[in-house]
């Protein structure tokens, strides 16, 4: 995949029009815990935004991880709860898989926002795992837990769980018998999934992969999520700092714009440095992502350092916002309280920086190996 | 006339890998083992030798139009010449002939001034130091008091400089120097080249932390200078000064030292048995972390630079990151070295973790301290308003 320039700046563009921050609406959603309106939702999906990442083969835009962090930057600076991330994993999913006819209508389904995903891909491994037993024709039955999971308005699950050791990946519609479902509520208003499996039975039409292929496909899939989230929090950071400095050049104190005083100017600098650092990082990553010659630990490392750089540097500009704007920043009503309650759901949905850090490491370690035995062919193309 | 070796192709006709390839091939091939990735500033008579080879080979000034002696690399490909002289830990020399004066000739200099001097910068028979910094003109470049005064064909200094990377082994300075004390700060300040044989001048080496002598002060008693050395017009040196400000400014944030700096806290690591550690193993990918973000953000301007767009003011966020990064990491080595790290065997080359400590010092100092660069962010890039 290799996005034209010019037709993703017109698609952020087109985002970044329809996704306006709408503070009141922002507000109602967050405070009524809605999250997100799905008639907004409905319309990513009519946009044909939601498959922007999605392969051609199921109609997508085909315009890859460039083109996710194209349509999630603008999501984030405009307060939007929507799944997005969710959808541009579960599109990697069902785009990398060979899918079952009743796979492809959930798939066209997802693409057009009538069927509403939620994805579990990665287990935190200190607690319990969902169980996949093997049953008689393909299938599986499902046991044990999953969660959280984003999206209380779920209509399925893409799953990834586990027959012993081998991964199975599935989609596990939500009415399934077996399935139920605990909701916490999100700091943003949206609502998260956990999920309990007694006997619940995934038909095999409904098995996406397993093994190998469940592997790899459900690791893609999540990197392009984690891109996706890192993305969105760009957005939600350009936004912060909009606002801040505005605020540091008209706020006036001891008779003169408090942004005028060094103190303030200094701590603002370090405010912008780290959105430079995170887009910087999320860019470089997008870039590599799609590209044939980036191996698939280094696409895993530069995801990981990406979700943790912008998830870190997303607390510290909203947690300096506070600071700067000074007690107006610290309450319920002030625009800030929106961002910083998104940046709390982003920042730690599919992992948080901690997380991230040390998938980051393991992921760097084997990419320093296999770029050891790549240096040599690629000493070789040099002399 | 002609300056220097003629080149022995057009290397921008090259594609990007077969000149890597060449460039690669000759410092890897020729570039002496010991004097790589040596934690000092080297000396002419420790890595003279090297650059009298580079010279001969008509490679000394990568950065120069062709019809000035240099190689007339386009931005790729100087960036790709500097690529591989980091990567084969080459040490530089009093290089700012090459850097600094030479282009400020090309650019500002007389046609005399350009004969004069150019061919010996290219020969390497001229060393060239900067006389910028005084002891009351820091941060506040512009309130340097070092006098100038006309006395016919000769300016007459006085003053001192201080600051100045090895001025002992320097055979020339380019330095400012105040020639209408009447005129406010930026207004009354030339440029001025002089000939560090002249009599009145008088060099102190300055010891710095690690122990090494790479600053000098310098001293003016009443040296006098051909008035052919003024560079530009009579009070307008700050602006040939900020002429310089341009290209140069992207190296200063490098991502070699903190990459650097990595590998020493690496090894530092291993030596302490710490590979385990999960709290060290976190800081670590923290900082592996700092450094593979600071690549990707040096990276967007390197790309303007290639595209040959302004470099901007925000590329001051690379010196902050660099400085900062490096500085934490040879911080945190230090500390899981623990004793061993700050202790030295008679014999041997001092510990690398605690060379490595003094070297992260003074890059949060010099070209612009940290603090001056966030006031020119502060106020270009977020538009702050003035205090």
């Amino acid at each position: 995949v290799t996005a034209d320039p010019e037709i993703l700046t017109m698609l952020g563009d087109a985002v970044a029009a329809f996704a306006r921050p709408d503070l009141e609406a922002a507000r109602k959603l967050r405070d009524d815990r809605q999250g997100y309106d799905p008639d907004g939702f409905a319309q990513l999906g009519r946009q044909g935004w939601l498959w922007v990442s999605a392969p051609e083969h199921l109609n997508g835009a085909d315009l890859g991880a460039l083109g996710a962090v194209t349509v999630a930057r603008p999501l984030g600076y405009g307060l939007r709860g929507e799944p997005f991330s969710q959808v541009v994993a579960a599109s990697v999913v069902f785009g990398d898989a060979t899918l079952s006819p009743r796979l492809n209508d959930v798939a066209g389904g997802v693409a057009s926002g009538d069927v509403t995903p939620g994805v579990f891909l990665h287990h935190d491994a200190t607690k319990p795992k969902p169980e996949a037993a093997a049953v008689s024709g393909g299938g599986y039955t499902l046991s044990g837990a999953a969660g959280p999971i984003e999206a209380g308005r779920a209509d399925g699950f893409v799953l990834k769980a586990y027959d012993g050791s081998t991964p199975v990946l599935c989609w596990v519609p939500a009415y399934t018998p077996g399935v139920s479902i605990d909701m916490a509520h999100a700091p943003d208003g949206t609502q998260v999934a956990m999920l309990r499996f007694d006997q619940a039975n995934v038909e095999a039409d409904s098995v996406i992969a397993t093994g190998d292929a469940a592997s790899e496909i459900s690791r893609r899939a999540f990197d392009a999520g984690v891109l996706a989230q890192s993305a969105e929090l760009l957005g939600l950071m350009d936004r912060v700092l909009e606002i801040t400095l505005e605020y540091l050049r008209t706020r006036k104190q001891f008779d003169r714009p408090i942004g005028a005083f060094q103190a303030l100017q200094h701590r603002a600098v370090d405010v912008w440095v780290r959105k430079e650092l995170a887009e910087a990082a999320v860019y470089a990553a997008a870039t590599k992502f799609d590209l044939a010659s980036t191996p698939s630990a280094q696409r895993s490392a530069l995801c990981s350092a990406a979700k943790a750089r912008a998830s870190s540097s997303a607390m510290f500009v909203c947690n300096q916002a506070i600071q700067l704007h000074g007690a107006i920043g610290t309450t319920h009503e002030y625009e800030l309280s929106l961002h910083l309650h998104r940046a709390l759901r982003i920042s730690t949905m599919f992992g948080a920086s901690f997380f991230h850090r040390r998938r980051f490491s393991d992921y760097r370690a084997k990419a320093a190996v296999e770029a050891a035995v790549a240096s040599a062919d690629s000493e070789r193309a040099l002399t | 006339m002609t300056f220097g070796v003629e080149q022995e192709r057009d290397w921008n006709a090259l594609s990007d890998v077969e000149f890597r390839r060449i460039v690669r091939a000759e410092f890897e091939g020729n570039y002496p083992e010991a004097l790589k990735n040596v934690p000092y500033r080297m000396r002419w008579s420790e890595n003279g030798a090297w650059y009298l080879r580079m010279a001969r080979k008509g490679w000394i000034a990568p950065n120069w139009p062709l019809e000035y002696g240099g190689m007339g690399l386009e931005p790729g490909k100087l960036l790709i010449f500097i690529e591989e002289g980091e990567r084969c830990g080459i040490g530089r020399f009093l290089d700012l002939g090459i850097h600094m004066i030479g282009p400020v000739l090309i650019q500002w200099g007389t046609p005399e001034q350009q004969k004069l001097f150019l061919p010996e910068i290219l020969a390497c028979e001229q060393r060239w130091c900067q006389g910028y910094s005084e002891p009351s003109a820091g941060s506040d470049l512009a309130s340097l008091r070092t006098r100038a005064t006309r006395d016919g064909d000769e300016f007459v200094v006085n003053g001192q400089k201080i600051w100045t990377t090895l001025a002992d082994d320097a055979t020339h300075m380019f330095a400012l120097v105040r020639t209408d004390p009447g005129a406010q700060k930026q207004r009354g300040i030339s440029f001025l080249l002089i000939d560090m044989t002249t009599p009145g001048i008088e060099v102190r080496p300055i010891r710095d932390l690690a122990g090494h002598e790479e600053f000098c002060e310098v001293f003016f008693d009443n040296v006098r200078v051909p008035v052919m050395n003024l560079v530009g017009e009579l009070n307008a040196g700050w602006s040939v000064t900020k002429s310089l400000l341009g290209f140069e400014r992207i190296f200063i944030g490098s991502p070699k030292l903190p990459e650097y700096g990595l590998v020493v806290l690496e090894r530092a690591v291993a030596a302490a048995g710490l590979e385990a550690d999960a709290a060290v193993s976190d800081q670590v990918s923290q900082f592996a972390m700092d450094v593979l973000h600071l690549r990707d953000v040096y990276e967007k301007f390197a790309e303007r630079m290639r595209r040959r767009e302004p470099i901007g003011d925000d590329v001051s966020l690379l010196k902050l990151w660099a400085t900062e990064t490096y500085q934490a990491i040879a911080s945190y080595a230090l500390e899981v070295a623990g004793e061993p790290g700050v202790l030295t065997t008679p014999g041997e080359p001092s510990a690398e973790v605690l060379s490595d400590f003094y070297r992260s010092r003074g890059p949060t100092i010099f070209a612009g301290t940290n603090e001056i660069q966030r006031n020119i962010l502060a106020r270009k890039v977020l538009q702050l308003p003035m205090s």
